[in-house]
């Protein structure tokens, strides 16, 4: 796939992928080990915080809907007046602005930056990268974590509900998905060493 | 590359499914739009109801039509521009008719029970409705006169 970099101040290292602006070609050194740019790493940034954006949605709106099919003890007794319900109601409609920009963007990134790392694995020595998924890992390590103690927490105070077990699914769902995808990752970068 | 294709659309769909879902529980933009407009028409009513409650204090008598009350509140429909239909039921009560957009009789939480006599709090009918509102007794009180005691 030919690339072509969104600024001209940014030279182009590897002539074999990325196709040159007119006049630079010539003057640029070849550098076949490292065909990256800053470029790259700033997608790559933007690609996880539309990650994280979409991620909080995701689970946000799950765990409106299990509240709302699922109540809990509590949500069922205590909160059910009128002002409570508006409240979230217009959370919910944040949440959906959120999922309705972070979505594309996050598309557009994904595929984008997984198409270039196909085609040139040098995209995966980026610093940037490798911080951002180990960064990505440890936060998904410690949601789940967390919500783990949570409900061995619960589970011996005996207030284990369904709505509970929900938000237990939820969160370990949509925390795992991330988790176990970048641990792949991971893997597949620790076996080309560029 | 084509399974990350596939797992996006996957995963396009299922927000897809989420933001629907979210929409028809929130209310779609365009109902919204609606229940604001009739929100504004209450808060047009709760404003009149204190004019007339000073024009009260001040005449010791409910005004004969809306415009006899200082201009600075809009008696005006906020959708249509016509004006509030007015209504005096003697002796202190009166009110208030426009042409809702929406029927809030399922979703208002009624607090006039508790003493409460606000505009915001009435139920009304999807189209042309009245909201009967009441001269609060400490208004009535404060002209201390014969026929109001």
């Amino acid at each position: 796939m030919q690339e072509t970099l969104p600024t001209p101040n940014v030279p182009p290292q590897n002539a074999s992928q990325v196709s040159t602006p007119a006049g630079v070609a010539s003057t640029q050194p070849i550098v076949k080990t490292s065909s990256t740019t800053m470029w790259d790493a700033f997608e790559h940034i933007l690609m996880f915080i539309s990650l994280y954006v979409m991620a909080t949605s995701i689970a946000l709106t799950l765990y409106f809907f299990a509240d709302k099919w699922f109540p809990g003890v509590t949500a069922e007794s205590y909160y059910r007046s009128s002002s409570w319900n508006d409240l979230k109601l217009n959370l919910l409609r944040g949440y959906l602005a959120a999922l309705i920009v972070s979505f594309p963007l996050f598309a557009y990134f994904f595929l984008h930056i997984t198409k270039r790392t196909m085609l040139n694995p040098a995209m995966r020595s980026i610093k940037s990268r490798k911080t951002l998924i180990y960064i990505t890992l440890i936060v998904a390590f410690i949601i789940m974590l967390v919500n783990i103690v949570s409900t061995v927490y619960n589970l011996l105070s005996g207030n284990i509900t369904l709505n509970f077990v929900l938000h237990l699914l939820i969160t370990l769902s949509v925390t795992g998905v991330i988790f176990v995808y970048y641990l792949y990752q991971v893997r597949e970068d620790r076996k080309i060493n560029v | 590359m084509f399974k990350y294709y596939i797992s996006i659309v996957l995963l396009g769909i299922f927000v897809l499914a989420l933001i629907v879902e979210g929409i028809i529980i929130a209310g779609s933009p365009i109902s919204q739009k609606d229940i604001q407009l009739d929100n504004n028409r209450l808060q047009a009513f709760e404003s009149i109801k204190y004019q007339i409650e000073n024009y009260y204090k001040t005449n010791n008598k409910l005004p004969a039509s809306l415009g006899e009350m200082s201009s600075n509140v809009s008696t005006q429909d906020p959708e249509t521009k016509t004006s509030f239909d007015y209504k005096i039921i003697p002796p202190y009560s009166y009110q208030l008719c426009t042409i809702f957009s929406t029927d809030n009789s399922k979703t208002v939480t009624n607090y006039n029970n508790y003493g409460s006599d606000s505009a915001l709090d009435k139920t009304h009918k999807k189209g042309y409705d009245c909201v009967a509102l009441k001269l609060s007794d400490y208004v009535i009180n404060s002209v201390r006169t014969p026929a109001s005691r």
